[in-house]
């Protein structure tokens, strides 16, 4: 049925495609709708025939079974070649040459008549990402009826788009279907360097701010933006590792703890020794052409990080490349950080982590985020104006008024490593974004005493990245210094009027108290997160930093810079039921004042401060050896879970109103238990019951709790905390005599054999409840 | 100050410009950039010929932070609303930099008080204060004289407003007479003040003072009194003063080779200032054109007569002499003129520092009123040496630290004790 032979078509129109090798694809996909058109062979016809003309190929390339002896993305290949011979084939030998001529021209100049020409039938699954784009913007160009009928193939290769191109979370693509644009995938593209997906930092950041860009008032939305981001897609990283003969450390995850650990320091070796392949250096370079002499973080955006259903806040590295040096330097900084990055993939932390959370045999891969770092240069140093991590819900509520489904910040000034970090000594500025001024602290010395004492910022001069003492930095030329700091005046602090300081920078104090009270910065805050958290259906957390526009302006403006989202971590992790149905002889004590939200399991001590033991202590010296014990207690306990109950206010620094511990005489310790009632000998708990040195407690996660004894519903199990036998001799063996009556250390499993106790705290019900549970 | 400039809109540039360098906290800029209070009233007077005529007063409080509102009453006839706002903000920032608890304030009415009866002045005196006396008082709001108000009118103000409020109350009004209510030590206050400051300047500038000389302009009350002090305080030597002659209607500069004597030259000055040339020229004293004073080859500059007259132009002919210009008159220096300054490195004592003396003895004179006991002229001088001191070096420390300009330095040092004192009372 063929006309004769004529080779010199067939042989002209391959060789005028191998001069297109990425359009061919679409010429070919042209040159098959005219044969299908021009009825000279039905699609039906000429798939079986290329079907049945792979299968031959595979016996003359020496397979017998199709199926198992070839995977099916070899076999797909296979498909793909023969479809295209076959095309120049029926083309040649049915069409004239013009017309093959006319294609060719036609798909140069992009013209395209009707776009549903484009729908010419091919597999999403398989087809380039260049024909998916073309596609998709072809019917994002329909006349409304068109495109309506479009809509179902559009959502097809959006999701094609994403999977391949940004996460194969389900949870994560089912949203960002609904809000991304083609437009949006394109960007991400051009921006992007390698194959692969551009992992979960990457994705919350863009699936964030795409769906504030939707749903966002105007107002809210003109002060959020993204920082200048760059994409290395995840391939990449088994690329450089095939490429320096490192995929032997591929299957580290599955070796044993002691192998993970003692290894780390090789591997860590071997990844900075690497190279990258000339391609990608080229790209890099011209990144850093781009971003000029702005500093750069490399950012870790593994494919688990960040995503639904995981927490995997900071197991992976980040990298600041200050990009002060020559173009050479820069470049060799840019890929040492990307290189430290992939090796961080294999740290122990994150393996083990992995482990112990079912994520082992997912094939974890890095991609890797290169972003401007956003701030500014003041003096030697490049720092934000503030940066900080932005909860859509409270779990830190100091006061009542405090609402919990309001979000909440830990906001620091300079770079927000300092906020995403506890660090014991330091403190971010802690906002309840539903009373962003009011603060935990009581007194000016207070709020001094928690506040930032050190700030991380680049120095540009040394070009490293670098944490220093806040009063070396700042300077009372600092053109935001207003917002960010308060002037200490002995005794009471003042917003700085003026750029006269009463004395020198000592004297100021990080309070962001101004850009809270004048700023409308709360308020999109707020905004943004309530919105983050209805779309992405569950709580949000979110690093951004901060701007103040205009701070000449009697209404500043501040621009956020969203660095990324992801469902709150923390609520993950004390994803617990309330339980409804503990009978009273296993319930410990239960409380419904102030319950923080938050949960602690496998206690197994509970040093118990008796009232009556403790107020009949004769004398001041006697409470401060007694607080002194505990100090000591507290250390000899370390390694094991157990919660602190007492009468009246832990902290305080008057011994009449309670045990004046100080943070450092508990830290080991999950739970403060205040005691209040008449019988106990005190007043009603304060609502702000050891406010004083809450943030100590807020950065070691240790919860605070009140149970007033007065409460008709409360119930408190006098028999455990009166009955247990005293086990403190097993730990403070010299002093375990003389404290008696005022220390009794329960060991849970000495009131009940084989037993902890589990403590639940729902902050929404309001309702805390200790109870017995076995081991 | 030319009359198509409005001065208020000159005086809010003046502040914004400090405000910049303070980096000033634009909500503390608004509310410093407008008086607090202003009254406009009807003052109808019986005239002497038995009409009934309707002037015009004004009463501005610019600012109270640090204290009662102060200064003067003004009696023009191009007095407007705008002319008194920018002069009462100017009084605040006066007060602050010379450090005395009061705010700034200023009056007025629109009239030429040589077109009225001494009749007619006082039921014009009385006419203002019946109207503003709810708003005026030593904790509220202190005037005093000014342009084309004497100290005897200020007696009939006091008068007025004791009466009103049924008690004496002298320290309503200051820039009373002496003996009744006044401050000794007034007369000279101003242009020792002045000489207080250039003093210090010459510590500052390391000079040496006893062989200096000077060239004033004026011979008014400012100018006398720093003639006298500068040569009796000092022990240098002034080379010339500068006068205005009513017959000639022209000024002349009156200068002395050896120095001028001051004593002297009063002995030959009529009480509306103007010298006797023919007198002067017997006693050996030479008479030139009224700009002949500021190309003197002299150390020190004191232009105490009236405003702008250190502009682009003059300046031209300042001697490489000059070290320190010290402004003894109200804005005697263009913005031109003092980049002139800066760019010759001339040290300025800008005016609202450097003639601080008159009110700062104001202060004094409502401090004795307040304690019914009166001090010695010695008492009152000594007192304001050392405000005057303080001030200057305060200014001085400020331009040190922030290198800027003495101008500049003194509004900065201004502002930020009045902002303070707005934290400090919770009005931010």
């Amino acid at each position: 049925m063929l006309p004769p032979v004529s080779a010199d078509h067939v042989l002209n129109i391959y060789l005028t495609l191998a001069q297109y090798p990425i359009l061919s694809t679409r010429i070919r996909a042209y040159m098959r709708r005219e044969l299908f058109q021009r009825g000279i062979i039905t699609p039906q016809r000429f798939e079986a025939e290329v079907r049945e003309q792979a299968i031959r190929s595979q016996k003359r390339e020496g397979l017998f079974d199709p199926f198992s002896e070839e995977t099916s993305e070899v076999w797909e290949l296979r498909l793909m070649r023969v479809r295209d011979y076959l095309t120049d084939f029926y083309f040649a030998y049915n069409l004239p040459y013009e017309l093959f001529e006319e294609i060719v021209r036609d798909v140069l100049h992009e013209r395209i008549a009707n776009p549903e020409d484009m729908l010419v039938s091919f597999n999403p699954e398989l087809a380039p990402q260049d024909m998916l784009f073309e596609q998709a913007f072809a019917i994002e160009d329909m006349p409304p009826e068109a495109r309506e009928k479009a809509e179902p193939r559009l959502q097809e290769i959006k999701v094609v788009l994403i999977r391949t191109m940004i996460s194969d979370q389900l949870a994560y693509i089912k949203i960002a279907k609904k809000w991304f644009t083609v437009n949006d995938l394109y960007e991400i593209r051009k921006r992007k360097i390698g194959q692969g997906k551009i992992g979960g930092k990457a994705a919350g950041m863009l699936l964030a701010a795409r769906i504030l860009s939707e749903v966002a008032s105007e107002e809210v939305r003109s002060h959020f933006h993204l920082p200048e981001s760059y994409f290395l897609g995840a391939d990449l990283m088994y690329t450089y590792m095939a490429a320096n003969q490192l995929l032997t450390w591929a299957d580290q995850k599955y070796k044993s703890v002691e192998e993970i650990r003692g290894e780390y320091g090789r591997i860590k070796q071997e990844f900075m020794a690497g190279d990258f392949p000339a391609d990608v250096l080229e790209k890099l370079e011209a990144i850093l052409e781009k971003v000029g002499e702005r500093p750069l973080i490399v950012r870790s955006s593994s494919l688990l990080e960040d995503n639904f259903g995981t927490s995997f806040a900071g197991k992976y590295e980040s990298v600041f490349c200050p990009n002060q040096g020559t173009p050479e330097e820069n470049l060799d900084a840019l890929t040492r950080a990307i290189r430290q990055v992939y090796a961080s993939s294999l740290n122990p932390d994150a393996l083990i982590y992995r482990r112990s959370k079912n994520l082992q045999d997912y094939d974890e891969r890095m991609a890797i985020l290169i972003q401007a770092v956003e701030g500014e240069q003041f003096g030697r140093y490049f720092l934000p104006h503030g940066a900080g991590v932005a909860f859509s819900r409270n779990l830190y509520r100091w006061a009542p008024q405090i609402d919990r489904k309001t979000g909440f910040l830990r906001l620091v000034w300079g770079l927000g490593t300092r906020a995403v970090d506890q660090r014991g000594s330091d403190y971010p500025r802690l906002v309840a974004l539903s009373h962003p001024m009011l603060r935990p602290e009581k007194s000016p010395k207070e709020i001094q005493r928690y506040s930032q004492r050190y700030v991380d910022v680049i120095d540009l001069e040394d070009n490293v990245f670098k944490t220093l003492p806040v009063h070396e930095v700042v300077s009372e030329r600092y053109q935001p210094l207003r917002y960010i700091f308060h002037q200490d005046q002995g005794g009471y602090l003042t917003p700085l009027r003026t750029r006269l300081l009463d004395g020198d920078v000592h004297r100021l104090v990080v309070t962001f108290d101004e850009l809270l009270r004048r700023t409308d910065f709360a308020a999109h805050m707020r905004e943004a997160l309530r919105l983050l958290e209805k779309h992405y259906h569950t709580p949000v957390d979110t690093e951004f930093t901060l701007r103040v526009r205009n701070p000449q302006a009697l209404k500043p403006d501040v621009d956020i810079c969203l660095l990324q989202c992801r469902p709150q971590s923390h609520f993950q992790d004390a994803d617990i039921e309330f339980p409804e149905d503990i009978s009273a002889r296993d319930t410990v004590f239960t409380t419904s004042r102030m319950v923080p939200e938050g949960y602690v399991g496998g206690i197994h001590y509970v040093l118990f401060v008796p009232p009556e033991g403790y107020f009949s202590l004769p004398s001041h010296n006697e409470r401060i050896h007694l607080v002194q014990a505990i100090g000591r207690l507290n250390i000899a306990l370390a390694g094991k879970v157990f919660i602190c109950v007492g009468p009246g206010r832990w902290g305080t620094t008057n011994p009449d109103l309670g045990v004046p511990i100080k943070y450092g005489d508990v830290y080991n310790t999950r739970a403060l238990v205040e005691l209040a009632g008449k019988s106990v000998g005190t007043g009603m708990p304060e609502p702000s019951f050891g406010t004083h040195f809450f943030q100590d407690m807020v950065e070691a996660r240790i919860y605070p709790l009140a149970i007033y004894l007065d409460d008709d519903e409360v119930f408190f199990n006098r028999d455990f905390f009166y009955n247990s036998p005293n086990c403190l001799a097993d730990f403070l063996p010299e002093e375990a005599a003389a404290l008696e009556s005022c220390l009794h250390l329960i060991r849970v499993s000495d009131y009940r054999p084989a037993s902890h106790l589990e403590l639940v705290m729902d902050g929404n019900r309001s309702e805390a409840i200790a109870y017995l549970s076995p081991d | 100050m030319s009359e198509k400039i409005n001065a208020f809109h000159m005086a809010q540039q003046q502040f914004d410009h400090v405000a910049e360098l303070l980096n000033l906290d634009p909500e503390v800029r608004e509310m410093l950039r407008w008086p607090m209070r202003e009254y406009k009233f009807m003052i109808p007077v019986r005239m002497d010929d038995g009409t009934k005529r309707v002037f015009f007063g004004y009463r501005i409080q610019h600012n109270d932070a640090r204290g009662p509102n102060k200064g003067g009453i003004r009696f023009h006839p191009a007095e407007t609303m705008d002319t008194v706002r920018a002069l009462a903000m100017w009084m605040t920032w006066k007060c602050a930099v010379a450090d005395i608890p009061l705010g700034g304030g200023k009056g007025g009415v629109a009239i030429d008080p040589s077109t009225l009866s001494v009749h007619e002045k006082e039921q014009l005196c009385r006419g203002w204060v019946d109207q503003m006396w709810r708003n005026i008082g030593p904790r509220q709001d202190v005037p005093a004289p000014d342009v084309g108000t004497t100290p005897q009118m200020m007696g009939w103000m006091m008068d007025e407003y004791s009466k009103l409020v049924g008690e004496y109350t002298p320290g309503v009004i200051t820039g009373k007479p002496v003996g009744g209510g006044g401050s000794l030590g007034r007369t000279e206050a101003t242009g020792f003040g002045v000489i207080y400051t250039v003093r210090e300047a010459m510590k500052h500038l390391k000079m040496d003072s006893t062989k200096a000389w000077a060239a004033i302009q004026g011979f008014g009350n400012v100018a006398q009194y720093a003639a006298i002090g500068f040569i009796e305080m000092l022990g240098g030597k002034v080379a010339c003063v500068s006068y205005w002659d009513r017959e000639d209607r022209a000024a002349y500069t009156v200068s002395h080779k050896d120095g001028i004597d001051p004593y002297f030259l009063q002995s030959i000055t009529d009480q509306y200032g103007t010298i006797d040339k023919d007198k002067a020229r017997e006693a050996g004293y030479e008479i030139e054109p009224g700009d002949a004073w500021i190309g003197k080859d002299v150390d020190v500059l004191i232009p105490a007569a009236l405003e702008g007259q250190v502009n682009a132009e003059t300046v031209q002919k300042i001697s490489d002499r000059v070290k320190i210009v010290a402004e003894g008159a109200n804005g005697p220096t263009t913005p031109e003129a003092d980049e002139f300054f800066k760019e010759r490195g001339i040290f300025d004592i800008p005016d609202f520092l450097c003639n601080a003396g008159g009110v700062t003895t104001s202060y004094f004179e409502s401090v004795q009123n307040d304690m019914n006991f009166y001090w010695s002229k010695e008492e009152v001088l000594s007192k304001l040496d050392h405000k005057m001191t303080n001030a200057f070096q305060a200014v001085l420390e400020m331009a040190e630290k922030e290198g800027v300009y003495m101008r500049d330095a003194a509004y900065m040092v201004a502002i930020g004790r009045v902002v303070k004192a707005m934290e400090l009372r919770g009005w931010l």
